[in-house]
């Protein structure tokens, strides 16, 4: 295989539905045989990015490389392989049939690809797809059906829209598995997710994008570094007084969040903050349930980079 | 170009026509229908495979002639094709009493003998009439029972030529006049009043053959209303079904290019019409409903019928992607090619005769490509036309099939642009 050094390289891609700006000015370089994973909330853009770099949508403006190629030639889509967020099947083919149809399109060899798609069915544990009609499949069985169709034909990139969604936690693992294995065979995988710690576990390096614009990217540890503290309370107070609990903590330290019944609380110093925590919500009679100490995540820099929560 | 992903739409979309019920019910079943119909209700068969028809006929004639109103009725009565009666005949007092058993449709027809008729059939210089109702019990009864009696009238009426000329023979014999002059006279009235030589002696109107003609345009008649909504509907959904559906992104991930996926889609549509049409051609032949259809894959003009056939399919699939510009879900887009398909079938003369249509309504025939490649491939495999006769009709097919094509692939560029982009 001829390997470029970026697989893809995107410089001041936007995008405009009618006057929906749906990306702004995204600029980012995926190395070849990198796992590069576009985090961000609904809306974000993600979907758009990876038609843009799929082939399949045009910029507004800005340039964009893929492969060493221009997306658009059939010649860089040959060696491109597209998951979209929702499954691309067609209800009266079995899975098989649909494998078959898409790799024609690519013009593979339909017993080699037919050979890769078993296989991949059978490290999911689901042969039996094989032969059911897309249409009678529940909703994750769809989305394994997709990632097959998409893992099957021998690809330099996989373009992965949210390869996990509605998926179950066992077959979510399975999935990531399956990515690592192509990583190893030296795929380059683009993914979106809105899921931190899947990011978290397979990314090189993470691109977090909001409202279409690309905010920060970088290895997991090193956004960490750059835009997380070292550490997080995570205060769980009686579910009626979490807004007072977070209101009161604001007053004595910057970066607080409040969701999920739970506040966050970012800090440079746990030895020091937890107890003066405590403290101050006795103080005011707040009743706590639990309180720890916890590694920041992916979350945590997205909330300190936006104020706002990523997902969930 | 490559071969093989065209290949697979055919085989993706034929595997949807087996496994798709409704896809069936409208490929086959439903023009079936209309031709069984035709078959057992509008040109039902009688035993014997000729039909009769009631007449009723009111005679008023007291013409003491050897050809008068009580012959003609005798005529009417043992008139026969193929050894079985093609008329049974009552006689009535009054035009009234007759016209009334005819609304009530008792009758198929009805002939008024006048006065003096048996006098005007010897009178060289009296035109001899009658009167001549056609009932209608259904709109297809009409069709048949018109051009049955008015088939017999016209035999007859030249038979009638026939005994006037003899007549005329008889009276030149008996003038004293020289054997010369008399054969000069003989000619020459027989050049007059007969052009042609007749040798008509016994009425056997042709008609008769044509139930299987009838069947047989009425065969293509449902092929190509089946045409024109399937091609319609397919035709217009052919790229929002891939968007709505979530496969149009991923087909131009791939490196399927736009003219693949077209020529792919044209050709599964095409396949898929024409397996059908065979299916329906053949039904249409078998005993079960008996049609008059040749087509001979070794005979060239049988070929261009199939051509025509061919532009007829893509003539609608086209028509189609014009459509998809006006209706922009797949729902939208395919109820309204069906309708369209249905009602231009039944008013363009592809169902229906155009004869049953109104004036300005026949004028769509006229502007409307399929309905031309239907009646010329109808003209031949039914009707045997000469192919000569149909040079202005193959030129004006093909070139609007060309055009239409052309329009179709605009359209659909702009399509897949528009939903990729969007
Ligand atoms: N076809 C479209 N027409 C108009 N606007 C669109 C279209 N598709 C997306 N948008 C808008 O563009 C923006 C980005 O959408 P996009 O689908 O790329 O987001 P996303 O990051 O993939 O979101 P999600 O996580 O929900 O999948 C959104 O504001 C969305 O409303
Ligand atoms: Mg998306």
């Amino acid at each position: 295989m001829n390997m470029v050094q970026e697989a893809v390289v995107a410089q001041g891609i936007s995008k405009l539905y009618n006057s929906v700006v749906a990306l702004d000015s995204v600029s980012f370089t995926v190395r070849s045989g990198e796992v590069y994973v576009f985090i961000g909330p609904n809306g974000a853009g993600k979907s758009t990015l990876f038609n843009i770099i799929a082939g399949i949508m045009k910029p507004s403006s800005g340039s964009i490389k893929v492969l060493g190629g221009n997306p658009f030639d059939p010649s860089t889509r040959l060696k491109t392989s597209y998951l979209p967020a929702t499954p691309p099947l067609y209800p009266w083919l079995t899975v098989m049939e649909n494998v078959d149809f898409y790799a024609s399109l690519y013009g593979f060899n339909k017993k080699t690809i037919r050979q890769e798609a078993k296989g991949l069915l059978e490290k999911l544990g689901v042969q039996e797809l094989a032969t059911k009609l897309s249409s009678k499949l529940s909703t994750g069985q769809m989305k394994l059906a997709s990632i097959v169709l998409a893992l099957a034909v021998e690809a330099e990139l996989l373009i992965l829209d949210e390869p996990t969604t509605a998926l179950d936690p066992g077959m979510r693992r399975s999935v990531l598995d399956l990515l690592r294995e192509k990583v190893l065979n030296r795929a380059t995988i683009l993914m979106a997710t809105h899921l931190v710690d899947e990011a978290e576990g397979l990314a090189n390096r993470v691109a977090i994008i909001d409202r279409g614009k690309l905010i920060a990217d970088g290895g997991v540890e090193e956004l960490k570094k750059l835009y997380a503290p070292p550490a997080v309370l995570v205060i769980k107070p009686s579910l009626e007084q979490v807004e007072k609990s977070s209101t009161v903590l604001k007053l004595r330290w910057e970066n607080v969040y409040s969701y999920d019944g739970e506040v966050r609380v970012h800090t440079d110093d746990p030895d020091e903050d937890l107890p003066k925590a405590i403290l101050i919500l006795a103080e005011k009679g707040i009743r706590v349930l639990s309180i720890s100490v916890v590694k920041p995540t992916l979350e945590d820099v997205f909330l300190k980079l936006t104020g706002r929560r990523l997902k969930e | 170009m490559r071969l093989k992903p065209i290949v697979s739409f055919i085989i993706r979309d034929l595997k949807l026509m087996v496994r798709d019920k409704t896809f069936i019910f409208w490929l086959v079943a439903w023009p079936l229908i209309w031709i069984f119909m035709t078959a057992y209700i509008f040109v039902p068969p009688t035993g014997d495979g000729t039909i009769m028809l009631s007449l009723g006929i009111v005679n008023l004639d007291s013409s003491k002639t050897p050809l008068n109103g009580s012959s003609l009725i005798r005529i009417f009565e043992e008139a026969e094709y193929n050894g079985s009666k093609l008329f049974s005949v009552k006689l009535y007092h009054s035009e009234n009493e007759a016209l009334q058993a005819l609304s009530r449709g008792e009758l198929d027809g009805v002939i008024i003998v006048p006065e003096g008729f048996g006098y005007a059939v010897i009178n060289p210089v009296e035109k001899a009439r009658l009167h001549t109702y056609v009932g209608s019990k259904t709109p297809q009864s009409a069709q048949i029972s018109s051009s049955i009696i008015i088939g017999f009238l016209e035999r007859f009426s030249e038979e009638l030529s026939f005994k006037r000329i003899e007549n005329m023979v008889n009276m030149i014999q008996q003038l004293s006049i020289s054997e010369d002059e008399k054969s000069w006279f003989n000619a020459t009235v027989q050049g007059i009043m007969q052009p042609l030589d007749l040798t008509v002696e016994h009425v056997s109107p042709e008609v008769f053959e044509d139930r299987a003609r009838t069947l047989g345009w009425y065969t293509i008649g449902a092929i190509g209303m089946m045409f024109l909504y399937f091609g319609f509907n397919s035709g217009a959904i052919l790229i929002v079904s891939e968007k709505e559906r979530g496969t149009l992104r991923k087909l131009f991930s791939t490196p399927l290019t736009e003219g693949e996926f077209l020529a792919g889609g044209f050709l599964s549509q095409l396949t898929t019409l024409l397996i059908s049409t065979l299916i329906l051609i053949l039904v249409g032949v078998s005993p079960a409903v008996g049609a008059h259809i040749v087509l001979n894959p070794l005979n060239p003009v049988h070929l261009l019928a199939v051509a025509f056939m061919v532009c007829g399919a893509l003539l609608s699939m086209s028509i189609g992607a014009l459509i998809s510009l006006v209706s922009k879900t797949v729902r939208g887009a395919s109820g309204m090619g069906t309708v369209l398909g249905l009602l231009l079938s039944f008013t363009t003369g592809i169902w229906f005769p155009l004869e049953w249509m109104p004036q300005p309504v026949r004028l769509l025939a006229v502007i409307f490509p399929p309905a031309w490649s239907i009646e010329a491939s109808r003209r031949i495999l039914v009707f045997e036309t000469l192919v000569e006769t149909l040079i202005l009709d193959s030129a004006k097919i093909f070139s609007s099939t060309a055009i239409l094509l052309a329009l179709a692939l605009l359209t659909y560029r702009n399509r897949i642009k528009q939903y990729a982009e969007s």
